[in-house]
């Protein structure tokens, strides 16, 4: 019986290769797609979860008060001394990590990326395993263990153990000393909200930060704990907060409140957005979207596939009939059926996989995303039985509704069912369509969105400025500026600590009389000019020869004027405020237009610069190249750079491309919506084109009759088509409203939104209407132009 | 063996009732070899349809093999098409993606037929059949009247009790046709009760018993006398 259905199905698959292709190269898109999506989602969801207890593993968090905006992954050293005073936790560490730092070994300096520096309960908490060495010398001053990774980049085929690594800068300290490799760790687990290629001791050369963290307010380590079974994270939170309060450093300098708060390690990964997070997260990816827009595919081509499985059981309905008169069971036919439908879906899910292993590359480079398939894993088999699943299930619906209740043998035998009377097979095209033409008008929605935002005015010009980031500040800036200025092509150059894109810092508010905080940025007069920020009023004295004071943007400046009146009224008001030893009076130099400093997601806000000389400032040098001269600018710059620092990596970006980046999350979901409706366009353009084949060889007879009795082609044409107009713009119908509801919701994301225009919803209609009439011509060209005694020769 | 007693078949569509058959009174015994006759539209197909369980009448009382046709489960028909009766169309109906081999094999492997005991009685009846030289070929390599052959080949693989044959004859050209009815003879003479649908006249006189059939209704039923006469 197996052979024997095997032997048919077989035979007929290469009989009509046509169709057989068709729907082969549907679902096979279909299912990579989904495939793609669905175990990119949950690789994602699996993020540390291979870390035994990591459920109950936390990061701690310290926010200081007025700065709950910017989160910091960072926290302060005081915590881990709180920990061992509070029952609830059974294991605390804390370890620091360096994105980029400078080590030299032998006679080479290089960067060198993931530094960490870890205790051995670290080791024991994310199961650090040893591929040579002990894992508890990490205890002794001055040890280090290397990656297999980087074990492979610089000690080939010699022992690392016992090399030394000299630490010449991490962060902001420099010259830590020298490090003995002890082993070699294996590589962190790829899905780790971490990576680590050094692991240092916390000891020796780091000692002293180390014991100094717990009396100072900064936050420099990261702080994780595990709570024993059963621990509530708020009391904990509380616990920690009372140890706090209760502390002396609550009353050093700095800020005086904290919140301290316990962050799950598993929701890390999906959705901190921290600043100093380890490892870019995912947070800007929505993932909730993709795992429905995986299944969204999944349906349409499953839809699509069904579709063209009925149509051909209809080819076949006479053999079907046979079959009942000559005593096949119902079971037995139908078990026939479901197990064309598995063969086809089991080579389809094996070339959806051949296929994925091919575009990968392709993939992680277009969504910007990390995609692997990681075969071992139960969800690889589980997503393979999920497509099974959906798809024999949704074949066995429809094709059990369709031919084997309703219809006695009798009625298959004599053909009388046809496509275009079959209700089910109408509603199946409709609801494809339908889905294709909501996901059109949603990636012209979103195109429209991000283009409308980069276009924004923003209050400053972004275009043609350069940012050097400067780490070494022994060579005086404002020198190597005024060289820069020097050069034609270079218009201005300004120094600011935060540029546009990084966080500010927070300046309360209450010494003004107002509430809440401004956003405040600290840089030097030039800066102003480098960005165009224009200045609305301008108290600075043009005699000046340095500037400093605060400008203010016309939105602080509007409640200011609201609160006190007028500047000397509020001059008046500050001056009588008390002021600690450390800090300066206010003195406002200017007010300046708005503009906006964060994304179009949020209003403008109160915001301020507080601008100055000194070199420090010079964090992010900006200079501003005269337009059409770009590549001789950078050029210039980089060669003045090399010759007053020499040896520095010459580290650049353009403001443009930051400030566009801010919308990942807008770009990528374009990208998806764009390649998506690329393939919703391609597997309908496939279905559409099977199934008027199908259409047009079932009216072969008719077609013939017509054209026997003077039908023109064109007129056969029309007669083709008109069906598939019809469906088209009842989809157009049902996907309007949705389309519209959905995109509304969306944009409500935005502060700055585009308008929804009836253009986009006409636009994709019209293109899903274009797609059909051009396919189903397509199509039925030979049908309606072949001689009618040929189509009415059989009887 | 079979029965009909006042059968009708009718559609009713929204302002009328069409009959197809109306009072059919039919009975059929073992070894006779029945031709039905008639026009076009005339119901003949229906006919054959209803008596071989492929349809069911409206009205009326139908008895196959003693039991009341209405009273018969889905399970039990397919019991029935199996053992108890075989099927020929005027357009053949083999399946085109099998060879002659296969297409015979066909019932017995969802009769459940263990492998050997079809290979013997396949080969038994490629040889009776003679048409052992073309069993690799598939339909669309034979003539209309292998294709038949092929046909009954398959319809009594299974040794039904009663062959129906919708105008077995109808896609052939005449010595083909010839051929067919001896063998349909041939097959009555061993004792296997056949009802056949035809047109053609010359054919008729094949069966020892001629109904014809007219707008829904039996308009004679008579002993075939050329064949009384033969005897």
């Amino acid at each position: 019986m197996v052979l024997y259905s095997l032997k048919i199905i077989l035979r007929r698959l290469f009989k009509d290769k046509a169709f057989s292709t068709i729907s082969l190269v549907g679902l096979v898109i279909g299912i990579a797609s989904f495939l793609i999506l669905f175990l990119y989602v949950s690789n994602e969801k699996s993020f540390d979860k291979h870390f035994n207890d990591h459920e109950r593993i936390y990061r701690v968090t310290s926010i200081p008060g007025g700065r709950e905006e910017t989160l910091w992954a960072r926290s302060l050293g005081i915590i881990h001394t709180a920990t061992a005073r509070i029952p609830e936790i059974e294991d605390a560490i804390q370890f620091s990590h360096c994105e980029v730092g400078t080590i030299k070994m032998g006679e080479q300096t290089f960067q060198q990326n993931d530094i960490m520096s870890v205790d051995e309960n670290f080791i024991e908490m994310f199961s650090v395993q040893s591929k040579v060495g002990d894992l508890s010398e990490i205890t002794r001053p001055n040890t280090v263990f290397i990656s297999e990774d980087f074990a492979g980049k610089h000690f080939k085929n010699e022992n690392p153990v016992g090399q030394i690594i000299s630490i010449e800068a991490l962060q902001y300290a420099r010259n830590i000393g020298n490090y003995e490799i002890r082993g070699i760790v294996k590589n962190t687990h790829p899905k780790t909200h971490f990576k680590y290629e050094l692991l240092l001791s916390q000891k020796g050369g780091l000692q002293e930060r180390y014991e100094a963290q717990p009396s100072q307010k900064t936050q420099w380590l990261y702080n994780y704990i595990k709570l024993r079974k059963g621990a509530l994270p708020r009391e904990v939170e509380n616990k920690l907060l009372s140890y706090y309060d209760a502390s002396s450093l609550k009353q050093t300098r700095g800020p005086k409140d904290y919140q301290f708060q316990l962050v799950p390690m598993d929701d890390i990964h999906l959705k901190s957005n921290f600043r100093f997070e380890l490892k870019e997260s995912s947070s800007k990816i929505n993932i909730g979207l993709f795992l429905f827009i995986s299944f969204v595919i999944l349906l349409v081509s499953l839809l699509n596939f069904v579709n063209l499985t009925i149509a051909k059981l209809i080819k076949q309905s006479k053999e079907l009939g046979l079959k009942k008169s000559i005593g096949a069971t119902q079971g037995q036919l139908t078990s026939q059926i479901l197990a064309e439908v598995f063969l086809f879906c089991l080579v389809s899910i094996i070339l959806a996989f051949s296929t994925i292993e091919f575009i990968k590359p392709f993939v992680n480079k277009f969504f910007e995303i990390d995609f692997n398939i990681y075969y071992s894993e139960p969800v690889v088999a589980l997503s393979v039985l999920l497509v099974l699943g959906f798809c024999l299930g949704l074949t066995a619906i429809f094709v059990g509704l369709f031919l084997l209740r309703k219809t006695s043998a009798i009625e298959i035998l004599s053909g009388k069912i046809n496509y275009s009377g079959s209700h089910i097979l109408k509603s199946l095209l409709v609801l494809q369509i339908t889905i294709v033409i909501i996901i059109i008008s949603s990636t012209f929605l979103v195109n429209k969105q991000i283009n409308f935002v980069l276009n924004q005015p923003l209050g400053f010009d972004k275009e043609n400025v350069v940012v050097i980031n400067l780490k070494d500040f022994s060579n005086d800036p404002a020198v190597f500026a005024r060289e820069l200025e020097k050069q034609s092509q270079i218009a201005s150059v300004g120094f600011t600590m935060q540029h546009f894109g990084y966080p500010a810092q927070s300046l309360p508010l209450e010494g003004l009389g107002i509430d809440g905080t401004a956003e405040m940025v600290f840089a030097n007069y030039n800066y102003l000019e480098t960005m165009n920020i224009q200045l609305l009023e301008n108290w600075i004295s043009p005699s000046a020869d340095t500037v400093r004071g605060m400008v203010i943007n016309n939105h602080l400046y509007k409640r200011l004027m609201e609160r006190h009146g007028s500047m000397e009224a509020l001059k008046t008001f500050n001056e009588s405020q008390p002021l600690e030893s450390d800090q300066t009076r206010i003195n406002f130099v200017g007010v300046a237009k708005d503009f906006n400093y964060s994304s179009a997601h949020e209003f403008v806000g109160d915001f301020a610069f507080w601008l100055g000389e000194s070199n420090n400032l010079a964090r992010f040098i900006h200079v501003r190249i005269n337009s059409g001269s770009l590549r001789t600018g950078i050029d210039k710059i980089r060669e003045t750079w090399n010759t007053y620092y020499p040896g520095q990596e010459f580290d650049f970006f353009f403001i443009d491309e930051t400030i566009s980046s801010q919308y990942k999350a807008e770009t990528i979901l374009s990208r998806i919506l764009f390649a998506f409706s690329i393939i919703g366009i391609l597997i309908s353009i496939l279905g559409i084109s099977a199934l008027a084949l199908f259409i047009s060889q079932q009216r072969t007879k008719e077609i013939g009759i017509r054209k026997v009795n003077g039908a023109r082609v064109s007129e056969i044409l029309t007669l083709l088509n008109i069906d598939f107009v019809k469906w088209v713009v009842i989809a157009f119908v049902i996907a309007t409203p949705i389309a519209y509801y959905t995109m509304n919701k969306w944009l409500e994301n935005f502060a700055y939104k585009t308008s929804l225009s009836w253009w986009i919803f006409a636009l994709a209609g019209l293109l899903a209407l274009g797609i059909a009439l051009l396919t189903v011509s397509w199509q039925s060209w030979r049908a309606a132009t072949r001689n009618p005694g040929e189509a009415l020769r059989y009887e | 063996m079979i029965k009909l007693s006042k059968i009708d078949k009718y559609y009713d569509s929204r302002f009328q009732r069409t009959f197809i058959l109306k009072g059919i009174n039919l009975e059929v015994n073992q070894g006779d070899f029945l031709t039905i006759m008639g026009p076009s539209g005339a119901g003949k197909s229906t006919l054959l349809n209803i008596i071989g369980l492929l349809d069911e009448p409206s009205a009326g009382e139908y008895y196959f093999w003693d039991e009341p046709a209405h009273q018969i489960r889905e399970k039990q028909k397919v019991q029935y098409h199996r053992t108890h009766i075989g099927f020929i169309f005027q357009a053949f109906h083999l399946i085109d993606e099998l060879n002659v081999y296969e297409n015979i094999e066909t019932p017995l492997i969802y009769r459940g037929v263990k492998g050997k005991e079809r290979k013997a009685l396949v080969a038994d009846f490629l040889d009776r059949f003679n048409i052992v030289a073309k069993k690799d070929l598939f339909p669309s390599q034979l003539s209309g009247g292998q294709q038949q052959l092929v046909a009954i080949a398959r319809a009594i693989i299974g040794s039904p009790k009663l062959l129906l044959a919708d105008e077995p004859t109808g896609n052939l050209h005449s010595e083909q046709g010839e051929m067919i009815m001896k063998l349909l003879k041939k097959l009555n003479d061993e004792g296997m009760t056949i009802i056949q649908v035809t047109h053609n006249e010359k054919f008729a006189q094949y069966g020892n018993r001629i109904i014809r059939i007219e707008d829904g209704l039996v308009r004679s039923d008579a002993m075939n006398i050329a064949l009384q006469a033969e005897v």
